[in-house]
């Protein structure tokens, strides 16, 4: 009999640990597959989605911030605003986003960003992190060409929920809505858990909230985000986000970004799941990653990261 | 950060998540801690337990295996049979003691190999893979210089329960026994998970069980392998082990291991926060590592993973 998580995990201390929703059947067979299926199109990607290998996580970020930085100074020569929202993990990319800004000298005043989360108390009370450190990587490094700050949005108690009418008021004026993206363990961008699918009857209902305060993480949150961010340090973090959610990242014009988070000189790999589940688990509210290539975009995995399939070997 | 694990788990998918009996107040405490302070010695550690810092994985790989096979080759000068009990993770410095027992013209005939642990399923019928990876990295490569098949141990429900026999035996004959180790990030060493803590009225009793069939992992566990070895597959872990437990492993008359993975080159670690719990935490059965200082050995760490802080983005 083949050991795994099939033939062992009921009755054990996984039975209820992952989110309910998750099909695991669906989420192995995701994993069987190379960088090489990267680009593979399936019958649920939007016709302007695309999955583009690179190399390495410097890659990532050179292309992701180049594409970034394309929009806005195409937006900025057809007189358009632009709207972004914005991660704190990934960060690289904003190094080269602003590098290429500042080599072509483009003014950033048609620019508009939202922080697209940071930490909470279970009230919404914003912990102040996120919004500082976009300052820090992203508008600060822009100099005398960076966006105004009344025109940066960090993800308040008070500011959060006024995210959609900001961004409808901005397309409304004929602005493009570009997000940003990483993906976590929980299989998802944002701080947009799987669990919020419990609150939904249905996929409309879900696309209609586009923001939570004081959002429930799960375990897999705390435990990515302690291992990526805090040195393994999980009493340094809250147990609750404000984030944008599905309904209102699935109002972007486009959505750019991925996996790059390479651990493979260590032989090691956490977001690998997160590349496959994206790309083949098909849309479900419990994966809220799954709807991503519904949206017109370019989703880079850096090739290390991609290699998920068995068999799976003790290494030193 | 305005508020922080502490101020928000009550309540939250978090509450009940970490092991009941861990204090997460001292937790915090420990890795509020500066990295020059954590060779400091502490009153509850052995006079012969030296905690050892190295600045690469490679040089925690050759000195941990160059002590190993000193404690080989001493016990064989001295007419003396000596018993490991030896780890799957890590595994690398099995080359090094293959290298040195090798160039030394040290035969393993007195060497007695107890594989700590192996994954099971809830009858504790093991999956073989640990003792695979044992004659691959070790056994088999030692050619003519190794073990002799029937001084082999390996962690079957019919075999493990005879390991304390087998090295009380060995100690009644003037043997010596060598714990070889890692530290897991539920502060475990082998698979003795912390929560089975609450299965003993007492550390006596905690001390006197030698092992534990088809023992229930603990989410933490399952996570941590699942990033190291099975490429963020987590469907392809079962969900218990069998294993050696504290009791065993606190009759070892020597201790050589530690943590070591810290990955570049953003520096995702989960053996940071373990390497300062097990050091400072202080002997309690919910905390199997803390036990580790209180016997004669040596604990080396990677000196970055005795940074707390390093790479820490909110603190920049």
């Amino acid at each position: 009999m083949v050991l795994d998580m099939f033939t062992t995990m009921k009755g054990s201390l996984l039975n209820d640990f992952y989110p309910q929703g998750w099909d695991l059947k669906k989420l192995d067979d995701c994993c069987q597959n190379t960088w090489e299926d990267l680009a593979v199109r399936q019958d649920f990607w939007h016709k302007d989605f695309n999955a583009v290998p690179v190399n390495t996580t410097e890659e990532f970020a050179i292309i992701v911030g180049h594409e970034m930085a394309k929009r806005i100074l195409t937006a900025g020569k057809e007189g358009r605003k632009i709207a972004f929202i914005l991660p704190v993990g990934p960060v690289r990319q904003y190094d080269w986003c602003v590098f290429f800004l500042r080599q072509w000298q483009v003014k950033c005043d048609h620019v508009y960003g939202f922080a697209m989360d940071d930490w909470a108390d279970a009230d919404g009370n914003e912990a102040g992190v996120f919004g500082p450190q976009l300052d820090r990587v992203f508008y600060e490094k822009l100099g005398e060409l960076t966006v105004p700050v009344q025109q940066r949005n960090a993800a308040t108690r008070q500011n959060l929920p006024t995210y959609a009418e900001k961004i409808e008021a901005l397309k409304a004026e004929g602005a493009k809505l570009i997000t940003v993206h990483g993906i976590g363990r929980a299989l998802r961008p944002a701080f947009c858990e799987p669990g919020f699918a419990a609150d939904f009857d249905n996929v409309e209902a879900y696309m209609k909230e586009t923001y939570r305060l004081g959002a429930e993480l799960h375990p897999l949150t705390i435990m990515e985000n302690s291992f990526t961010t805090y040195r393994g340090n999980f009493t340094a973090m809250p147990c609750y986000a404000n984030t944008v959610t599905m309904g209102m990242l699935l109002k972007s014009d486009e959505m750019i970004g991925g996996c790059s988070s390479d651990l493979s000189p260590a032989d090691a790999n956490w977001q690998g799941m997160g590349v496959w589940a994206t790309l083949r688990y098909g849309p479900d509210m419990w994966v809220p990653c799954s709807f991503i290539p519904a949206v017109p975009g370019k989703f880079y995995a850096v090739k290390a990261v991609c290699d998920t399939k068995k068999p799976y070997v003790p290494v030193p | 950060m305005k508020f922080g694990f502490l101020e928000t788990y009550k309540g939250s998918m978090l509450e009940d998540f970490y092991p009941a009996g861990w204090d997460l107040k001292k937790i915090q405490e420990i890795c509020s801690h500066k990295p020059e302070e954590i060779t400091e010695r502490q009153d509850f550690w052995h006079e012969d337990f030296e905690p050892v810092l190295v600045k690469t994985i490679d040089e925690w790989f050759v000195k941990v295996g160059h002590d190993v096979a000193w404690e080989i080759r001493k016990a064989k000068e001295n007419g003396q049979k000596i018993g490991l009990i030896l780890p799957v993770g890590p595994l690398g410095q099995y080359e090094w003691l293959i290298y040195f027992l090798k160039d030394w013209g040290v035969k393993c005939d007195h060497v007695y190999g107890f594989t700590m642990d192996d994954w099971a399923d809830a009858e504790g019928n093991i999956s073989g893979l640990f003792r695979k990876s044992i004659e691959d990295y070790f056994y088999n490569p030692l050619g003519e210089y190794t073990v002799p098949e029937n001084q082999r141990e390996y962690p079957t429900r019919e075999n493990l329960p005879t390991y304390e026999e087998k090295i009380a035996k060995l100690q009644e004959e003037g043997g010596k026994v060598v714990l070889l180790y890692g530290v897991g990030r539920p502060f475990h060493v082998a698979f003795q998970e912390p929560h089975w803590a609450a299965d003993y009225p007492s550390v006596e009793e905690y001390k006197k069980d030698c092992y534990r069939i088809a023992g229930k992992l603990h989410p933490i566990s399952i996570e941590m392998n699942s990033i190291v070895t099975y490429k963020s597959n987590f469907t392809a872990l079962p969900c218990y082990a069998n294993t050696v437990t504290m009791g065993l492993m606190m009759r070892s008359d020597y201790i050589i291991g530690g943590v070591r993975v810290d990955y570049e080159p953003r520096h995702f670690t989960q053996q940071a926060v373990p390497a300062w719990v097990t050091l400072r935490y202080g002997a309690d059965l919910w905390v199997p590592s803390s036990f580790l200082p209180t016997m004669p050995g040596k604990f080396y760490i990677v000196e970055s993973l005795a940074d707390l802080n390093l790479n820490r983005f909110d603190l920049i």
